[in-house]
């Protein structure tokens, strides 16, 4: 009979080698999200979108204007003196004159609906068209304000990005041909910045003893190590049970961010500063269904393809539904979740509303991470005054676009169909510009409702950046990008243009004390 | 059968058995006490006892109550039938329990007293701004055209289009072409008004005033915009 001590002393078994390794914590971030997106639940659709163009004209107006007199006033051009003008059709031929008013362009590429109705065609879905831009001169800017339109022409439109929708001040003079000559051109800029910890400030004074010492916790362990926390901003996990290539990364993202993957010592000085998960977008694809079937039906016979289409009833295939992407995503949330706390905005393929700004995804979707949001309040829908006062919960679901305050830094981010739209205008490929030029424009969604589709609104139109963020994301972009712009009032902005997961691999960590960004590629071999 | 003095003596005695209580009869010794339509008389009867104007839209039983020692000799039904009946009273008039004030509302209930009742439940809290608007007069509304109308190079060309609007309603028109404001379409003009006050476009207090007061038939304060009307108006052809 062997005895233990000879099985261990010829090396067949061994002891553990060393004390089992400390269960590492993760360090809790300060979060208040803000629900600016929010839209009631009872929301009429009766009004016309002409408010929405009212409502950003009058509310960026002052700030552009403010600004082109103090950069304007006095100008002498040619012996004439740059006079300012109340309304767009009060410039007059020869003139020199300032004037501000909203951007129009006008496209022969862009789909438009008047087209369409005189035409008298109806189209059941909208086509969506790759590029407005034409490039060949078809295109025109106007400016267009409460009074009238009229076109802008001139060199210096071509050193800035124009959208429909921008709040711009234009000054130049009106030539023979009834158009409008630009000299010179300027935004509203970056809008007045918050200071850090501004919206958690006041809370921090009036809370419990308990919130204190938290607080207290978090700071005096910011000074004595420099433990940085970090956040992770993810987009594009696409979660689809027919594409399969990304399956794998899929899972070793998992492993990272639970703080599984790689050796202790990274375990512990990087993988437990990941204090909260961000995904930005598109988290479920339901395109790979589509694509199968097209291949079926090259090797099926006609007569399964007539089966296929009588399974339609009421309008839509039912047998092309597919529950298993949003359980995928389901089990990935639950099983990330009692470690991490995590936020989730809505992409242009989740099951959220089609229209901007979209609302939270519903928790019926999850029905395991479910636990982790707050509970249905009971007569909920009613109190609109209620969501600003509950805890958010561990599962944030939240509004594309969203904002809100992360360890006192003031971020807004979107799920990207924003800057989508306004690529579609421009003919450069410079997305961390675009997203710079919203910024300076102080608009997250300028094409909104030109071509992207959104909520007729008439009291306030959240899409105007009133405080300058001190981070802005945008998810699902085709690649990773990063930029620090900074305002004429020592604002200071860092843009993450957050890649695709399915396509690139990637996974950007933002340090919060310094707002540095890392890019983690997750590679399968 | 030949007449028995049974029979005989109960006919020539129905009187008789009558008197006796034998047969139940009809008696109008006691008054009829169903509601009846005040007429205009009975309500001069009534203008002449001063009210206290304790709410202006109260139309509440309870505070009948109050009065009702002071009405005169009407039953109490009336006097409580009165008050519902009792027209709001237009908001121009200010908050004061006076006698003075009294006697001009009540002058008010007896125009629209046979009009439809209009019954509204609590008053909604009102801001400051709009109990600013409510004290301007109509002199004020009116000198407020005035103003408007002289700026103009050229007088009105189609008189008859516009004789017969009220000053109020002129003034509303002029509010919903101003573009300044937004548009005029798919917003009632109160929100409008609102929504430039929020973005501190000063929008004038005389709009404002005109759109609080309430009329009834063709004093009636269009919500909506005119031009919004004529847009959503929907013509049924062949």
């Amino acid at each position: 009979m062997v005895t233990l001590d000879e099985v261990l002393g010829s090396g067949l078994l061994q002891k553990p080698s060393g004390d089992a390794p400390e269960a590492l914590q993760r360090q809790i971030t300060n979060y208040k999200p803000l629900h600016t997106f929010k839209l009631e639940k009872t929301r009429p659709y009766q009004q016309q979108y002409a408010d929405i163009y009212f409502l950003r004209l009058t509310k960026i107006r002052p700030a552009v204007e403010a600004a082109a007199s103090v950069a304007w006033e006095g100008t002498v051009l040619g012996g004439e003196k740059v006079k300012r003008v109340e309304r767009v059709l009060d410039v007059r031929q020869g003139e020199l004159c300032w004037v501000a008013g909203t951007v129009y362009m006008d496209m022969p590429l862009k789909p438009s609906i008047l087209e369409d109705v005189s035409k008298d065609r109806w189209i059941s879905a909208p086509t969506s068209v790759g590029h407005y831009y034409s490039g060949n001169g078809e295109d025109s800017v106007m400016l267009e304000d409460d009074s009238g339109r009229i076109r802008l022409v001139g060199n210096a439109l071509q050193n800035h990005f124009m959208v429909t929708g921008c709040i711009v001040a234009v000054m130049g003079t009106e030539n023979a041909n009834g158009e409008f000559e630009v000299i010179d051109l300027l935004f509203a800029e970056l809008p007045p910045q918050p200071e850090r910890w501004s919206l958690s400030k006041g809370k921090k004074e009036a809370d419990s003893s308990e919130d204190v010492e938290m607080m207290d916790a978090s700071f005096s362990g910011q000074s004595h190590k420099p433990s940085s926390k970090k956040i992770a901003l993810v987009s594009g996990l696409e979660f689809s049970n027919a594409d399969t290539s990304y399956a794998m990364e899929l899972n070793l993202l998992l492993e990272y961010l639970l703080g599984e993957a790689l050796d202790p010592s990274v375990q512990r000085d990087e993988l437990s500063h990941i204090t909260r998960l961000i995904i930005a977008g598109n988290s479920i694809s339901t395109t790979a269904a589509e694509q199968a079937k097209p291949a079926a039906a090259f090797d099926t016979t006609t007569v399964t393809n007539k089966f296929q289409s009588q399974n339609k009833k009421y309008g839509y295939d039912s047998s092309s539904y597919n529950p298993v992407p949003s359980q995928l995503l389901d089990s990935f949330l639950s099983e990330l979740l009692p470690t991490m706390p995590v936020t989730l905005l809505p992409g242009a393929l989740d099951p959220a509303n089609a229209s901007y700004p979209q609302q939270p995804i519903h928790p019926a979707v999850f029905p395991q991470s479910r636990t982790y949001m707050p509970p249905p309040k009971a007569g909920a829908g009613k109190d609109k005054d209620a969501p600003e006062e509950e805890e958010p919960g561990w599962f944030d679901s939240v509004t594309n676009p969203w904002e809100g305050e992360i360890e006192g830094w003031r971020v807004l981010g979107t799920g990207g169909q924003n800057l989508d739209d306004v690529f579609k205008y421009v003919e450069s490929e410079d997305r961390l510009g675009m997203m710079e030029a919203m910024c300076r424009w102080r608009c997250v969604a300028p094409t909104a409702p030109d071509t992207l589709w959104s909520y007729p609104f008439q009291e306030d139109e959240p899409f105007v950046i009133k405080e300058c963020p001190h981070l802005f994301f945008v998810g699902c972009q085709p690649e990773f990008g990063t930029k620090v712009i900074h305002g004429p009032d020592r604002q200071a902005v860092r843009l993450i243009a957050v890649p695709s997961f399915s396509e690139t691999r990637e996974v950007v960590l933002v340090d919060t004390e310094t707002l540095d960004v890392e890019r983690v590629k997750i590679v399968a071999e | 059968m030949p007449v028995t003095r049974k029979s005989a003596r109960s006919r020539g005695g129905a009187a008789a058995a009558a008197a006796q209580g034998k047969q139940q009869t009809l008696s109008f010794h006691h008054r009829v006490t169903k509601p009846t339509v005040k007429t205009g008389k009975d309500l001069v009867k009534e203008e002449e006892t001063p009210e206290t104007v304790t709410k202006k839209k109260d139309i509440k039983v309870k505070d009948d109550t109050t009065e009702a020692p002071k009405a005169e000799s009407h039953s109490e039904e009336e006097g409580e039938e009165h008050h519902e009946k009792k027209k709001k009273q237009p908001h121009a008039k200010v908050k004061k329990p006076a006698k003075k004030a009294a006697t001009k509302h009540v002058k008010e209930h007896v125009k629209e007293h046979v009009k439809e009742e209009k019954e509204k439940e609590d008053e909604p809290k009102r801001s400051e701004i709009e109990l600013c608007a409510l004290e301007i007069p109509q002199s004020a509304i009116d000198a407020y055209w005035n103003k408007i109308d002289s700026a103009r190079m050229a007088s009105t060309v189609h008189k008859k289009h516009t004789q017969d609007l009220t000053t109020g309603e002129k003034v509303l028109r002029y509010f919903d072409v101003s573009s300044h404001y937004g548009p005029c379409i798919g917003i009632t003009r109160l929100k409008r008004w609102q929504r430039a006050e929020k973005l501190g476009l000063n929008p004038p207090l005389e709009v404002l005033a005109v759109l609080l007061k309430e009329g009834e038939g063709e004093d009636k304060v269009k919500e909506r915009a005119h031009m919004d009307e004529l847009m959503n108006s929907v013509s049924a052809g062949p």
